[in-house]
């Protein structure tokens, strides 16, 4: 496919910056409602591609990467096809993925990679060693030592290999269609290693009632080497992104207040505050719901934070969370089922009454996934639509 | 579950020095092959 060129990506790339940007820093201007995909697999069968294809062939992946930005020209996206690096964990014999083409979807099985009993062995290891003694063999089949060792390094050879298409579609995307790129990295919270990684979600759910006293001691040995501050002083110059991190957490989503307070707020709120203190920005993305826990992301200064809570109502965030830029808010339901009309309708109560300031990123709450997530004809008038009216006047 | 595997008798902070003097000959001789191999296997836990 020959694919289109901007004809001046430099000033695009740096314009459509400042438009993302507006809409977080309260010492900026707000330009217009950016617009950002939240479309992950979707895009690959949007553009008439088989998820098991586009997974195992870079060049395909580019394609529908590309295909997706051609198609809808949204000013931001999340994913540009790196996000599961299914070659690199199959060369280590550790893939846990499941990828159902008929649905456009991949998948993984939620398992106790870490056992109830091995918390103190957990903590003695630290978690690299523990990963490699106990994790791997279990995920993985190795018929011997030697058998381990040589699939590692072919792990390590796939790396090379996502790093080098990592660099083409960066490169594409910021070169010649003039996107900037979006974050400059990635942070987790060790609360989400010990639940999705180490303990599963039915594991988790039992130690906080049974094995309670070991959670924040292994919390602190994830942590260790996981500093903030390690992260932003490898940041690149600051007109290179957009958002400094972005972080992805589920594990709220099993504590209640008070459990959020003692098992992820005291990393996020050290994460902001180094966020602050360098004044950057940063995307959070919190799956499932916060509602519960507005009181805390109430704590987080103005001006610095772009935040999706998926299931959360956008509107009731706006109101509970005005320290923050809301991102969502798009039915993918109706992008599903409606007509062009609806979803233009739709996405012009959303500027109206969540847009109204500018403080506002113009996206689904859901990722598309599935092949009918979104109709194609519906997302290319809503972005079209959400260009012109989202115009700050 | 386990019962059923080998026992591969490993140790990481030995194992890792044969992996990277052994097995990862594609790295330029500049990179540091224990911290890449230490991330590396952090990653595919956490996949």
């Amino acid at each position: 496919m020959n694919h289109e060129i901007c004809p001046n990506p430099e000033q695009k790339r740096k314009e459509t910056r400042e438009i993302i940007l507006g809409a977080v820093r309260d010492d900026m201007k707000r330009i217009r409602i950016p617009i950002y995909s939240n479309a992950w697999t979707w895009k690959v069968c949007d553009a008439g591609y088989k998820l098991s294809d586009a997974m195992h062939d870079y060049d395909v992946m580019f394609d529908a990467v590309c295909q997706h930005h051609e198609k809808y020209h949204f000013d931001m996206y999340n994913d540009l096809g790196t996000r599961n690096p299914i070659r690199m964990a199959e060369a280590a014999g550790t893939c846990t993925y499941f990828i159902d083409d008929a649905r456009n979807t991949i998948s993984i099985k939620d398992r106790e990679r870490m056992y109830k009993d091995e918390y103190d062995e957990f903590l003695e290891s630290g978690h690299a060693k523990f990963c490699f003694e106990k994790v791997l063999p279990r995920l993985a089949n190795y018929s011997s030592r030697e058998d381990m060792f040589q699939k590692i390094a072919n792990a390590g050879r796939e790396q090379l290999e996502m790093a080098a298409y990592t660099r083409r579609i960066n490169k594409q995307f910021r070169d010649v269609y003039g996107v900037p790129t979006m974050t400059s990295g990635r942070f987790g919270f060790p609360s989400d290693t010990l639940f999705s990684y180490l303990r599963g979600l039915r594991g988790i759910s039992m130690d906080f009632r049974r094995n309670e006293k070991y959670i924040v001691p292994a919390l602190e040995r994830i942590n260790e080497g996981n500093s903030i501050d390690k992260v932003l002083d490898a940041l690149p110059a600051k007109e290179e992104f957009c958002f400094a991190v972005r972080t992805v957490s589920l594990s709220h989503t099993l504590m209640n207040p008070k459990q959020f307070e003692k098992y992820l707020w005291p990393y996020m709120k050290k994460f902001a505050d180094a966020i602050v203190e360098r004044d950057l920005t940063a995307f959070i993305w919190q799956e499932g719901n916060i509602g519960h826990l507005y009181e805390f992301f109430q704590e987080l200064p103005s001006g610095h934070f772009a935040l999706l809570g998926e299931l959360d109502d956008i509107r009731e965030m706006k109101k509970k969370l005005p320290n923050l830029t809301m991102v969502g808010g798009m039915s993918e339901n109706l992008l599903s089922t409606g007509t062009p009309e609806q979803c233009v309708d739709y996405a012009k109560r959303l500027i109206d009454e969540v847009g109204y300031d500018g403080k506002y990123i113009f996206s689904t709450n859901k990722m598309l996934s599935y092949a009918n997530d979104a109709r194609s004809e519906n997302m290319r008038a809503v972005n079209d639509f959400v260009r012109e009216y989202g115009v700050i006047k | 579950m386990d019962e059923k595997k080998p026992d591969l008798e490993l140790n990481f902070e030995e194992d890792i020095k044969i992996i990277a003097r052994d097995y990862m000959d594609y790295l330029p001789e500049t990179t540091n092959k224990e911290a890449f191999l230490t991330a590396l296997i952090k990653t595919l836990a956490n996949q």
